[in-house]
């Protein structure tokens, strides 16, 4: 079985199966990743969408100097910044409906939604943002944060530490 | 905090859904398709139009057809032509005079020049 690395080359020859094959094999991670910021399954795929129809065209010319997925890492996250700013203009124009309160975030909180945590973490600052949801939707360890965001591990630290605080802030004294 | 971070992480969700991969595939490759076919009908927009432009600037502009091509030079050398015929040049030019002088003696018709001498001299007298 090839490795990614192998599927990008023949890819770049070319083989437009070998692309497709690259998507099946991190389709799912893609997908649960916008899923568990958007709350949206629909919203999820469109997005994950986005992210495999842009890499199609600048898969031409990867580097090979990062693994495959570091790169799709820093594809999600920019997506993912891309559409909270989509939102905030959404919602600056009202053009979004009041949110729903899913089923599966009454099991989880008493006091704030999931829905709710994710509107905050949309609030918080680019990089903060950034680091929150690669360690929370994506669960990485910050070592791997700081090779996606070229920030160093301790900075990854205390920009997630502040980040925290923040959330706290928001969402427990609402 | 602890608890705090360790809420936030509690939040994590995973897809229960299966995925129907082919058919995401299927999408984006149709949204590839999609968009390669609206990026060449509009380079041939583009192509079409800069041709549409130089065509139109072409057309007023002067191409710089040479007029005399349609005159006979031959004819010319009396400055009798059609071109030349907004002005007299009996009159104002002499070296008309000198020239058909000088035809009129080359073709060997005597009486002709002679009646031409006359005729200048009728008209000068005439003029003053």
């Amino acid at each position: 079985m090839d490795n990614d690395y192998e599927l990008i080359k023949k890819f770049q020859n070319g083989d437009d199966e070998a692309y497709n094959e690259l998507i099946r094999r991190h389709l799912s991670n893609t997908i649960g990743f916008f899923y568990n910021i958007t709350s949206d399954r629909m919203e999820a795929e469109d997005l994950a969408q986005d992210v495999f129809f842009k890499m199609h065209k600048y898969l031409k010319n990867f580097k090979y100097d990062s693994k495959f997925s570091t790169y799709l890492y820093r594809a999600n996250m920019n997506t993912a910044n891309s559409w909270y700013k989509r939102n905030k203009w959404r919602k600056f124009l009202h053009l979004d409906q009041t949110v729903e309160k899913g089923e599966i975030d009454h099991l989880l909180e008493d006091s704030w939604t999931r829905k709710e945590l994710w509107v905050a973490v949309g609030k918080l600052p680019n990089k903060q943002r950034t680091i929150v949801m690669l360690r929370i939707a994506e669960e990485l360890p910050y070592k791997k944060i700081s090779e996606i965001t070229g920030i160093s591990i301790g900075s990854a630290k205390v920009n997630f530490h502040h980040a925290l605080k923040k959330l706290k802030q928001v969402l427990e004294n609402d | 905090m602890i608890d705090f971070d360790k809420k936030i992480k509690n939040t994590r969700i995973t897809l229960r859904e299966e995925i129907d991969t082919e058919n995401f595939v299927q999408g984006v490759n149709d949204r590839i398709i999609k968009s390669e076919k609206n990026r060449m009908s509009t380079y041939a927009t583009f192509i079409l139009l800069f041709f549409l432009t130089v065509l139109t600037f072409t057309d007023f502009k002067n191409i710089g057809i040479d007029t005399k091509f349609f005159t006979n030079k031959e004819n010319e050398s009396f400055q009798d032509t059609y071109w030349s015929l907004g002005s007299d040049s009996i009159r104002i030019d002499s070296s008309y005079i000198d020239e058909i002088t000088y035809f009129i003696v080359e073709e060997g018709d005597l009486w002709g020049t002679l009646d031409f001498f006359n005729e200048i001299k009728i008209n000068k007298e005439s003029e003053s």
